[in-house]
């Protein structure tokens, strides 16, 4: 979660972020956050909480994503992204998008 | 050609060798009769110059300490020491060219499978190989020196390949308004043009003037001798000019890279004198080099019979033009065609002395030896597209001119010229500017029709016999990659793999149309069922350095605002993150002894402070820590630990409470941006909340004023009542210090009564200089980091980070009761209610050694032997009059007054665990 040993992560991908504030700028001023995921209620079973504690999706699919512009307005909006290209697709304020199942099944090419 | 005015003297291998104006290194040592360069990767056969292009391996040498410089495309410059490269202990005479004897024992991998029996041997030949095979060493002494750039540039249009499509390409895109990018990786525009003067002797006015437009555009930034090695998501190209990276972001990439001459794979292709027409080519017209003597052409396309004019126009006798053609592929002149024929082998160990030169079906007994001193080679071209390749450009095979050319572009690309399998300079000009155009209106991309031409495919040699090269770089014969497939590596991917070839210094320049060629035959299959290896960047060898590069902008150091009056104080700095902290005043055990005695003043301006504003702070920080906030009062601070879904301490720090609806939160040095990205993301998970959380870290100042006279000297300074009454231990006042609003925090992090005061970062100088002079008469002084991490572990309170690590929860780190887990929702409840009661490996303790010696961290804790744990921090403490620190160690030892082991230098040292402070255990100071 820190920044520490960020700060010269620009090299590590080429791809452009498209930030609803600042608009298309290189993801190495970007924060992954994961995927855009439902918080298990607090009664829920502990197996829900275990998978999401500590399983992470990582889906061959278009998802909605977590982005945090780290090294510029300092504020998380939502990406849908295509995993199995690397494609970004577009870029929405949090609230604008609701979770859910991520589109095309896992697998698909 | 060139700013040097007359000619200049560098030396090779010791030996002094003149250079005319403007000549490469290879060019100048070529015509100084210097003709064997290097010596080979794996056999130490002799190499001259072969593709003179700055593509083959033949002519790397050492150039002033650095290793791997191409000197064929490299100027000559005076006074440089120009080394060759694998050879020992000569060029001339190389002792490890027997292993060209021994070839029969040497196959293609034959060191994974001789050198790996026994296992443990591997290392000692490992060593061997490396000194023996491979290219030149890394100076470490100029090395060192060297600096290495990085810059970033952007462009609407970025055009790489500076040859005739480009060119137009270039200026097209400008027309069209677009800021263009043209990069070109030689020393002038114009790609082949400049030495192919018998295409371009009627179109000399239209070439100079298309340069001269191109110069004179002021929208087309050209980036001569620069080489565009990448090209990576969304169209960012890297670029080395010279000891530079360059980030070019590109809107739309014209990609007019050009083709590579294909070498031809027969017995003794590698000798020193057979070369590329396009190689001998330009060292006739750039370099004014001779080739003195008989030379044999082998040709399939006008290039070769270029080349044989422009070469008997220097003085070369031409015995020789040997056509695979039944018909003359251009006007022959007077020059003595053989035509159906093709090149069967050549003899010479240093250089050539003839080629056996007859009917393409190798009928042996037709074939002719010819004496000859030159072999030139012009049987067409590959394409350079591996940056269109890199692009995820699709790439097919173009069976009628044996070629592989794009179908379907990536978006934002397109080629033109060469790359694209056109040659005619018409139609390069043409695809040139249809390219620009489409550049210019942000159109790149798209599937591209190729029409089979009229053309029949080229001829194709039959396959050759021993020492036949189709890798220059790593010594691959054709013989070994048809070895290699019977071996079962018949993919072309596995067969790079286990053969090497096309991952030498040419990176499949040169080998790859040899290599797939040999692949498809060996397998019975056709070109284009073979494919070819996946393109990865760096197209073209790129230094080390220059990927490494400096980046100063990345390299932030932050100061804070009292930093010039830490600096005058006579402070040593410590780097915490970015920071420069001070982390003493130069007597640290004084610093120390005058908190404990009296009082003493420390910057704390680097802790991550954080305001939130809104109704619903209290919901949220009950949600975001573990521990209650809703009750807490205004005016008064609690110790708060962030923690992380999984119940892991993220951070620790204090959350006051200002107003009803305003707090202030600090946080550790090092996760002041972590925790405001982890609280944002909380809180644009929930957007109902109303809480507005500004980071006023920067904008605030801090300073921590400690001690027991601590009190005295703050009312010096302040008008409030700050006796303990009015401001008890953990208030968070209000209050007006040295004139300047300030946050007053009275919390104890050194275990004494104490002061942190937050004023706005402007006035901290003020605020900082008032304190000490108010202080001057009870004798306060400046403390440090040293002093301030020994202070508090006289009180066992950890650094999070320091004391603790990924694993650690707020239950095995001392503070089980900051966790409420009667509370319905936080984050990382569920974790920590699995974790309560759970007999865990570890746990944070307090530990007392008795004497001064210290354990450095991490010290090992170990039971019976076995590690079982570590110190985190430790330190003398002079009130408790031994080493004092806190160490994980195993719950069945973590019980007070229990023994515990420390190793500490070698030896096993006793240390007690003591679960409370060690000094002021009741807290009566912090609260007097």
């Amino acid at each position: 979660m820190d920044d520490r040993g960020q700060q010269g992560r620009e090299d590590g991908v080429s791809v452009m972020i498209p930030c609803p504030h600042c608009e298309r700028r290189p993801a190495g001023e970007f924060h992954f956050g994961g995927p855009l995921r439902d918080r298990p209620g607090p009664e829920a079973p502990t197996g829900e909480w275990i998978a999401y504690t500590y399983d992470q999706p990582n889906l061959r699919s278009v998802q909605w994503e977590w982005w945090f512009h780290r090294a510029a307005c300092r504020q998380w909006f939502l990406v849908r992204r295509d995993t199995r290209t690397n494609q970004v697709l577009e870029s929405a304020m949090p609230g604008e998008v609701a979770t859910g199942m991520p589109e095309g099944e896992a697998g698909d090419e | 050609m060139s700013s040097q005015e007359g000619p200049c003297t560098f030396t090779f291998d010791g030996r002094s060798i003149t250079a005319a104006p403007g000549q490469t290194i290879a060019g100048a040592l070529h015509q100084a009769g210097v003709h064997v360069v290097s010596r080979s990767f794996k056999y130490h056969r002799a190499r001259g110059l072969f593709c003179a292009t700055g593509r083959c391996p033949n002519c790397l040498c050492t150039v002033d300490g650095d290793p791997n410089v191409r000197t064929c495309v490299t100027p000559a410059r005076p006074d440089m020491a120009v080394r060759s490269q694998n050879a020992w202990p000569g060029l001339k005479w190389d002792v490890l060219s027997i292993f060209d004897r021994l070839h029969r024992f040497m196959p293609v991998g034959f060191y994974y499978r001789v050198m790996h029996k026994p296992r443990f041997l591997w290392p000692v030949f490992e060593a061997i190989v490396r000194r023996i095979a491979g290219l030149g060493r890394v100076d470490r002494q100029s090395g060192g020196r060297r600096r290495y750039d990085r810059q970033t540039l952007h462009s609407d249009v970025v055009v790489i390949g500076g040859g005739w499509a480009g060119m137009h390409a270039a200026i097209e895109a400008s027309r069209g308004g677009c800021d263009v990018t043209l990069v070109d990786d030689r020393e002038e525009l114009g790609g082949h043009a400049l030495f192919d003067p018998v295409s371009w002797v009627e179109r000399e006015p239209e070439f100079l003037s298309t340069v001269q437009a191109v110069v004179d555009d002021p929208r087309i930034r050209v980036l001569k001798r620069a080489t565009a090695f990448g090209c990576y998501e969304d169209r960012l190209v890297a670029v080395q000019a010279g000891d530079r990276m360059i980030r070019l972001r590109a809107g739309q990439v014209v990609v007019a890279t050009g083709g590579w001459e294909k070498p031809l794979v027969f017995p003794g292709n590698d000798r020193p004198g057979v070369m590329l027409a396009s190689g001998v080519q330009q060292m006739l017209w750039r370099d004014g080099c001779e080739f003195p003597g008989d030379v044999v052409v082998v040709t399939d396309n006008p290039s070769g019979y270029h080349a044989a004019h422009a070469l008997r126009a220097r003085g070369t006798r031409v015995v020789a033009v040997v056509d695979h053609n039944e018909t003359p592929a251009a006007d022959p002149g007077d020059l003595p065609v053989r035509t159906g024929q093709t090149i069967h082998s050549v003899s010479g160990r240093r250089h050539v002395t003839s080629a056996v030169v007859g009917p393409l079906d190798a009928a042996a007994a037709s074939s002719e030896s010819i004496r000859c001193r030159w072999v030139v080679q012009a049987v067409g071209f590959t394409t350079a597209s591996g940056l269109l390749a890199q692009a995820g450009c699709r790439l097919v095979h173009d069976e009628s001119r044996d070629l592989f050319r794009v179908d379907r572009f990536a978006d934002g690309f397109r080629a033109a010229g060469a790359v694209n399998g056109t040659f005619d300079i018409d139609a390069c000009a043409r695809e040139g500017r249809l390219a620009g155009e489409v550049a210019a209106a942000g159109e790149g991309g798209g599937s591209i029709d190729i029409t089979p031409s009229e053309t029949s495919p080229p001829v194709r040699r039959p396959p050759q016999g021993k020492k036949a090269f189709v890798c220059l770089c790593e010594d691959v014969t054709e013989k070994d990659l048809f070895d290699a497939v019977a071996e079962g590596f018949s993919n072309i991917e596995t067969l790079k793999r286990y053969s090497t070839v096309c991952m030498g210094p040419c990176q499949g320049k040169m080998c790859q149309s040899g290599s797939i060629d040999a692949c498809a035959r060996a397998n019975g299959k056709t070109v284009a069922e073979t494919g070819r290896t996946t393109a990865r960047p760096p197209d073209q060898p790129v230094p080390l350095g220059v990927l490494a590069g400096r980046a100063p902008h990345r390299h932030l150091v932050r100061r804070t605002a009292l930093h010039d009056w830490h600096t005058e104080a006579g402070a040593v700095f410590l780097d915490s993150g970015a920071w420069k902290r001070p982390e003493s005043y130069g007597d640290p055990s004084a610093e120390y002894q005058v908190v404990r005695e009296g009082v003493g003043l420390i910057d704390v301006s680097t802790l991550g402070k954080l305001e939130l504003r809104g109704r619903d702070v209290a919901e949220f920080l009950e949600f975001v820590y573990p521990n209650r906030f809703a009750k807490l009062k205004v005016g008064r601070v609690r110790y708060g630990v962030v923690c992380d879904e999984a119940g892991i301490i993220l951070d620790d720090g204090t959350i006051a409470r200002l107003e009803e609806d305003r707090w202030f939160l600090t946080t550790t040095t090092g996760n002041a941006d972590g925790v405001d990205s982890w609280f944002r993301w909380w809180l644009a998970t929930r957007p109902d909340w109303d809480v507005r959380l500004t980071n006023v870290s920067g904008a605030t100042a801090a300073m921590n004023l400690a001690g027991p006279m601590s009190r005295q000297v703050l009312s010096a300074v302040c008008d409030g009542d700050l006796s303990t009454e009015a401001v008890p231990y953990l208030a968070a006042s209000q209050l007006t210090v040295a004139g300047v609003p300030a946050i007053v925090l009275r919390i104890g992090f050194v275990g004494e009564l104490g002061y942190e005061i937050h004023v706005p970062s402007h006035l901290a100088e003020h605020v900082w200089r008032e304190l000490m002079a108010a202080g001057a008469e009870s004798g306060i002084r400046p403390f440090g980091i040293e002093a301030q991490r020994r202070l508090r572990l006289d009180k066992q309170h950890l650094l999070a980070g320091q004391d603790t690590d990924a694993l650690s929860n707020p239950f095995d780190a001392g503070l089980p009761w900051i966790v409420k887990l009667d509370k319905p929702d936080f984050v990382g409840r569920s974790a920590l209610q699995r974790a309560q009661g759970r007999e865990r490996g570890q746990q944070l303790v307090g530990f007392r050694l008795e004497g001064d010696r210290v354990p450095p961290e991490p010290s090992l804790v170990l039971v019976d032997g076995r590690l079982e744990g570590r110190v985190t921090s430790a330190r003398y403490s002079p009130v408790a009059g031994a080493t004092v620190g806190l160490a994980w160690v195993p719950a069945e030892s973590a019980g007070n007054g229990q023994q515990i082991t420390i190793q500490l230098d070698g030896q096993l040292v006793n240390a007690v665990v003591q679960r409370e402070p060690f000094y002021d255990p009741e807290g009566t100071r912090l609260k007097s």
